[in-house]
């Protein structure tokens, strides 16, 4: 099947016509070129609608897509950006963030120790590492359960260690309330253990006074001084 | 409507060339047959774009999707399965996973059981000496702690006594091998009316670092799920 241009003056053959309409219904919709010749398949050239003319409704089977969504009122959760170390580092930051934007973040860590030492995995907004945290940190470690509370800190924790006899595997659920005009708010619930002995589980509420400054970035960073290892994971969600 | 196939050699009447035009832009865009006849609607056969030919963007008011969600690099969590009882059953499993693939699992479960009972989780069958779990709870004034190694599975609820019988959880699983994988659980044990028995926090280990997770399962001890015992599972993909 090939396209037929028709030329000024000419009288169409049908079967030319055919050919043309079978070029636009048949098969799978691809995104053609305009050129009016040829219309070669494109990539990622056009789009099926705009802001203000849009479908109704987009009916399909599967829906596979390769790189962003939005919706008008923020309602899927979205991965933002992730980072997997492939070599020891002291921290993982994420730039380029719009707080307001989004309202709300998901923070999931699996973090590796690099040596069988402590680990100390603190997370800090716009690089703000002021006395401007305050945390109420709920614990169980072993039969022993804890709380405290603690004000003018310069971090949040994430994820921590402090056993020195094994080199924990630590997994940490974060959730971060980040628009402007109130102290931006965080639920974090946290566990470090190795093979079938889990350490400590925490939880921790968070707060950090700056009500102004729109969020920009978010930097998880070791103070242990022992670093991340190889494979240690953090992946952030949005609300899109 | 109707559409009419035009003949070689013959002049085209222009009221078929109008219809071909209203198929070709009027209303809404159908997926159609290719057989060059009459251009009969389908469903689930055609594409919009290809892997290597995409649309740029897609602008709709609504997304209506019978089938699956997913994207070039996991960005999105969307539901691998849900299995909400329509007859009593002593477990429920999912199977045919890829943990590998989704790297990380969510399961929200609201779980009725006919007795008294503790409910269970185990992934790919393994129910050795295999996990591990530090857990905090608290019961009304009181909070507690404890640490077990060498557990045969994963505790997720909690039906205390034989008249209170709801119980639920959201769990959140790193479940990419190479390591132990890694969970977190929010239980709550018991809840009828106004009153929520317990409510516990549990991080649990399965040291299994090699194998691909494939299934996993929940169980009660005692009893059985009643009908309407829901669970669902989201993957990122």
């Amino acid at each position: 099947m090939t396209w037929h241009t028709i030329a000024n003056g000419n009288v169409m053959d049908n079967s030319d016509f055919n050919d043309n309409m079978d070029h636009v219904f048949s098969g799978s919709r691809l995104p053609l070129d305009s050129a009016g010749t040829a219309f070669g398949s494109t990539d990622s050239a056009f789009d099926l609608g705009s802001d203000s003319f849009r479908h109704r409704t987009l009916y399909c089977d599967n829906l596979q897509v390769d790189s962003s969504y939005t919706t008008d009122d923020k309602k899927l959760w979205i991965l933002e950006t992730k980072t997997e170390l492939t070599d020891t580092a002291s921290s993982i930051e994420f730039t380029g963030l719009n707080g307001d934007g989004a309202i709300e973040y998901v923070a999931i860590g699996y973090g590796i120790e690099n040596t069988a030492t402590n680990f100390v995995l603190n997370v800090i907004f716009n690089g703000d590492s002021a006395a401007n945290y305050g945390s109420q940190e709920l614990r169980g470690q072993g039969a022993g359960a804890s709380a405290a509370r603690n004000t003018a800190r310069s971090s949040l924790n994430f994820m921590w260690s402090a056993a020195t006899t094994t080199t924990n595997k630590l997994f940490s659920y974060m959730h971060m309330f980040l628009k402007t005009g109130s102290e931006r708010n965080t639920l974090n619930l946290f566990m470090g253990g190795e093979t079938t002995y889990v350490w400590r589980i925490a939880s921790e509420s968070g707060i950090w006074k700056n009500t102004a400054d729109t969020i920009t970035s978010i930097k998880f960073y070791d103070s242990s001084g022992n670093g991340l290892a190889t494979g240690t994971t953090i992946y952030l969600f949005k609300r899109a | 409507m109707a559409w009419v196939t035009m003949t070689s050699g013959q002049v085209a009447d222009a009221s078929d060339m109008n219809e071909r035009f209203n198929f070709l832009c009027g209303g809404t865009r159908l997926p159609r047959s290719s057989s060059g006849v009459d251009f009969t609607s389908t469903t689930g056969v055609y594409d919009l774009g290809s892997d290597s030919a995409r649309w740029n963007d897609v602008w709709t008011n609504n997304i209506n999707l019978d089938g699956s969600v997913s994207s070039a690099s996991n960005t999105i969590w969307g539901l691998i399965s849900e299995v909400t009882l329509s007859a009593t059953a002593s477990s429920i499993e999912f199977t045919s996973l890829t943990g590998d693939t989704y790297t990380s699992m969510m399961i929200y479960a609201r779980m009725n059981v006919d007795t008294k009972s503790n409910q269970f989780m185990i992934f790919n069958g393994d129910s050795a000496a295999n996990y591990g779990r530090q857990f905090i709870y608290g019961q009304s004034t009181s909070v507690a702690s404890g640490r077990n190694t060498g557990l045969v599975h994963m505790q997720v609820g909690l039906v205390a006594t034989t008249t209170v019988r709801l119980t639920g959880c959201r769990i959140m699983a790193h479940t990419k091998s190479g390591h132990e994988r890694s969970l977190i659980v929010h239980t709550y044990g018991g809840a009828s009316g106004t009153t929520i028995y317990r409510d516990i926090e549990w991080v649990y280990l399965w040291n299994d670092t090699a194998n691909t997770i494939t299934s996993l399962k929940i169980y009660t001890d005692a009893g059985n799920f009643e009908t309407g015992t829901s669970i669902k599972l989201w993957g990122r993909k």
